[in-house]
C-alpha cells in the first residue's frame, strides 16, 4: 500500500481543491488545471472523483454558460484544453476499480461532407470523461463506414454530427442501414440544422443540442439497452 | 389566377434590392442543390460538368418559376491558394492550408479573374445570362473573406486565434479582402447581377458580439465596401441566431438580408428602410418536410408580415437542401406570384 492510498484529505483541503478544478475550466486556466490536478493527487483524492467533480462539474457549469450566449465557441474551447490539461494528469492515476466502469461503446463522426467537428469532439470529451470508450471516426465520414464500424465494434451508441442542411440527410441513410443490420443500435444525432422532431422524423433514438446533454442522453441509452 | 407581371424577374429583385415598389412578391427559391436532383445530376457531375449544372438550374427555374437564378457554389479562393477540397454532395475543405504565420507567404498568388475554377463559373454565369436572355437575377456566390480565413486556417485554430493570436486574426481576414472583392468582380463581369455571401461562423451561436465587432465586422464592411463602390448589389444571408446583433448586420451595406428564423414583422419594422429583408420559410421543417399545403400557408404568413410597402423577397431560410420536394418549391414560387394586395 502506498502512502497517497491511505492519506485521506482533509475535507476542507478536498472541497478546495476540486473548486480549483471547476474554477480552471471555467476560467480556461490552463495552468491552474494542471496544478490543481497535482494537488488532488498529492492530497490523496481519488483522481476519477477530481475529474468528475472538478473537472467535468466545471465543464457542466460551462456548457450552461454556451447555452445562455454568455460563452461562445472560441471560449468553449479554451475551456476543453483547460479540461485536458488536468485530465493528462490525473487519468494516469484513475484506478483499476473506477476505470472498468466502462458505461458502454460509442462511435462517433461527422458525415459525409461536412467537416465542421468542434460539437462532435466537445460531445466525445464528455464520452470520455464519463467512462464511456470512444471510437471517433473523424470528420467527413462516408456513410457505409458508420455502418461497419458499429458492427465491428458491436457499439452501444453511435453518434452522428452534421452542421449543415445539405449534408444532415445522410444521417437518415446511416440510421436506416444500421437499424436494418441491428435494430437494438442506439443512435444519437446533434448538429445546427436538427431539432428534436427533425430528429425523430430521420429515425433518430436522440438529439441533443449539447455535449453535456447527449452524454446524459446517452447514459440513458444504454440503460435502456442493459434492461432490454 | 397570377397577378399581371409588369416587370421582368431581373427588375422585380432589383427593385426590391432598392427597396421601391414591385408588381408582386418575388421570390427567390435557392434551389440550385435540389435541382441538380432533380434533373437526375449528381453534385459531383454538376461540379465537373457546368453544362449538366446550367441545364439543372434551367431546367429548375423552368419547372418551379422564380425570379433567379443561381451558380455553382465554388469555394474558389480556398482552392486556388492550396485548399484540397471534400467533394460529395457538397463542398467542405477538410485541412487547414494556413498552420503558421509563415505559410501566410507562402500561399499561392491569386486573381479573381482566372485562378482555380473561376472560368467555369464565369462559363456557367454567362449560359445562365443568355438562356434566360437576362430577364432573370443571376446571383453568384462569393465565400466572404472571414469564411475563407476560417476554412483556411481550421476552425479550431481559427476560433482560439481569435483569442490568442488577434493580430493574426485580422491579418488573415484583411489579407483576403482583395481576393474575394477581385472574384466578386469577375463574376459581375461575366453577368452576375448580384453577389451573394454567407458569414455562418461568425453567428451568435459561435461567437460573442464583441468578437464579431473586432474580427467579423470589419473585413466584411471592407469586402462591402469594394463591391459597392463598384455598384454591385449584395445578397447577405445570416445562416443561424443573429439576434444580439442585426444592428451590426444592417450597418454592413448589404442591399438584401436573406435572413433565418426571425421576426419578420419585427425586423421589417426596425430595419426595413436600411435593408430588403428576405426569407423565412422554415427549410427543413417546411420545405423538406411538409406539404405543399404547408409551404403555401408559411410562405402567404411571411408575405403578410413582411411584403407591405415593397423590399421583401419571398425564400426559405437557408439554402434548399437536396431532397427537397419540386412540388413544394412550386408552392413557394406560386404564393408569391397569385398574393394579391387587398
Amino acid at each position: 500500500m502506498t502512502a497517497e492510498q491511505v492519506r485521506v484529505p482533509a475535507e476542507e483541503t478536498k472541497s478546495a481543491i476540486l473548486e480549483d478544478l471547476k474554477r480552471a475550466v471555467i476560467d480556461y486556466n490552463e495552468d491552474l488545471s494542471r496544478e490543481a490536478s497535482n494537488r488532488a493527487l498529492a492530497e490523496g483524492i481519488n483522481a476519477y472523483e477530481a475529474i468528475m467533480q472538478g473537472l467535468a462539474a466545471g465543464m457542466e457549469v460551462v456548457g450552461r454558460l454556451f447555452e445562455d450566449q454568455e460563452y461562445f465557441v472560441p471560449e468553449v474551447l479554451m475551456c476543453a484544453d483547460a479540461l485536458y490539461a488536468g485530465l493528462d494528469v490525473l487519468r494516469p492515476h484513475i484506478s483499476q476499480e473506477d476505470s472498468q466502469r466502462i458505461k458502454g461503446q460509442v462511435v462517433i463522426g461527422v458525415v459525409q461532407g461536412d467537416v465542421h467537428d468542434i460539437g462532435k469532439n466537445l460531445v466525445k470529451m464528455m464520452f470520455e470523461i464519463a467512462g464511456f470508450t470512444v471510437h471517433d471516426l473523424g470528420v467527413d465520414v462516408p456513410l457505409d463506414k458508420f455502418v461497419e464500424e458499429q458492427m465491428r465494434i458491436d457499439a452501444d451508441i453511435l453518434c452522428l454530427s452534421a452542421m449543415m442542411t445539405t449534408t444532415m440527410m445522410g444521417m437518415k441513410k446511416v440510421i436506416e442501414a444500421v437499424k436494418a443490420k441491428n435494430p437494438n443500435t442506439r443512435v444519437l444525432v446533434g448538429g445546427a440544422p436538427l431539432t428534436p422532431e427533425i430528429a425523430a422524423k430521420m429515425g433518430a433514438d436522440g438529439y441533443s443540442d449539447n455535449a453535456n446533454n447527449a452524454v446524459l442522453e446517452a447514459i440513458r441509452m444504454v440503460s435502456s439497452l442493459r434492461t432490454l | 389566377m397570377p397577378r399581371t407581371e409588369e416587370m421582368t424577374s431581373l427588375e422585380r429583385i432589383l427593385a426590391a434590392a432598392d427597396l421601391k415598389e414591385v408588381d408582386r412578391v418575388p421570390a427567390l427559391p435557392q434551389h440550385n442543390l435540389c435541382g441538380m436532383k432533380w434533373a437526375g445530376h449528381s453534385y459531383a457531375e454538376c461540379y465537373h460538368d457546368v453544362d449538366k449544372y446550367v441545364h439543372a438550374q434551367l431546367r429548375a427555374w423552368r419547372e418551379v418559376g422564380g425570379d433567379g437564378v443561381f451558380d455553382f457554389h465554388m469555394y474558389n479562393i480556398e482552392e486556388s491558394l492550396g485548399a484540397q477540397v471534400v467533394l460529395h454532395d457538397s463542398l467542405a475543405v477538410r485541412d487547414p492550408v494556413i498552420r503558421t504565420r509563415d505559410d501566410l507567404n507562402r500561399l499561392l498568388p491569386y486573381d479573381g479573374k482566372s485562378s482555380g475554377r473561376s472560368p467555369a463559373v464565369q462559363n456557367i454565369i454567362r449560359k445562365l445570362k443568355q438562356s434566360t436572355n437576362a430577364r432573370v437575377a443571376v446571383i453568384g456566390f462569393v465565400h466572404s473573406p472571414f469564411e475563407v480565413a476560417i476554412s483556411l486556417r481550421g476552425f479550431r485554430n481559427f476560433y482560439l486565434d481569435l483569442v490568442r493570436d488577434p493580430a493574426f486574426a485580422k491579418q488573415l481576414s484583411d489579407f483576403l479582402v482583395p481576393m474575394a472583392a477581385s472574384y466578386a468582380e469577375a463574376l459581375v463581369e461575366a453577368g452576375a447581377d448580384i453577389i451573394r455571401t454567407v458569414n455562418p461562423s461568425a453567428n451568435a451561436s459561435c461567437i460573442s458580439r464583441k468578437h464579431y465587432q473586432e474580427f467579423a465586422f470589419p473585413p466584411m464592411q471592407k469586402f462591402f465596401a469594394r463591391l459597392k463602390a463598384r455598384g454591385i448589389k449584395i445578397l447577405f444571408h445570416i445562416c443561424g441566431d443573429w439576434r444580439d446583433r442585426l444592428d451590426l448586420v444592417c450597418a454592413l451595406g448589404a442591399d438584401i438580408l436573406h435572413v433565418d428564423r426571425i421576426d419578420l414583422a419585427r425586423f421589417k419594422q426596425e430595419y426595413g428602410r436600411k435593408v430588403c429583408v428576405m426569407g423565412n420559410v422554415r427549410t427543413v421543417e417546411t420545405m423538406l418536410y411538409g406539404t405543399p399545403a404547408d409551404v403555401e400557408r408559411k410562405a402567404l404568413d411571411c408575405i403578410k408580415q413582411a411584403a407591405e410597402g415593397g423590399g421583401f423577397i419571398l425564400s426559405a431560410n437557408c439554402q434548399l437542401p437536396p431532397d427537397t420536394p419540386q412540388e413544394n418549391v412550386k408552392a413557394m414560387v406560386d404564393a408569391a406570384r397569385f398574393f394579391w394586395h387587398d
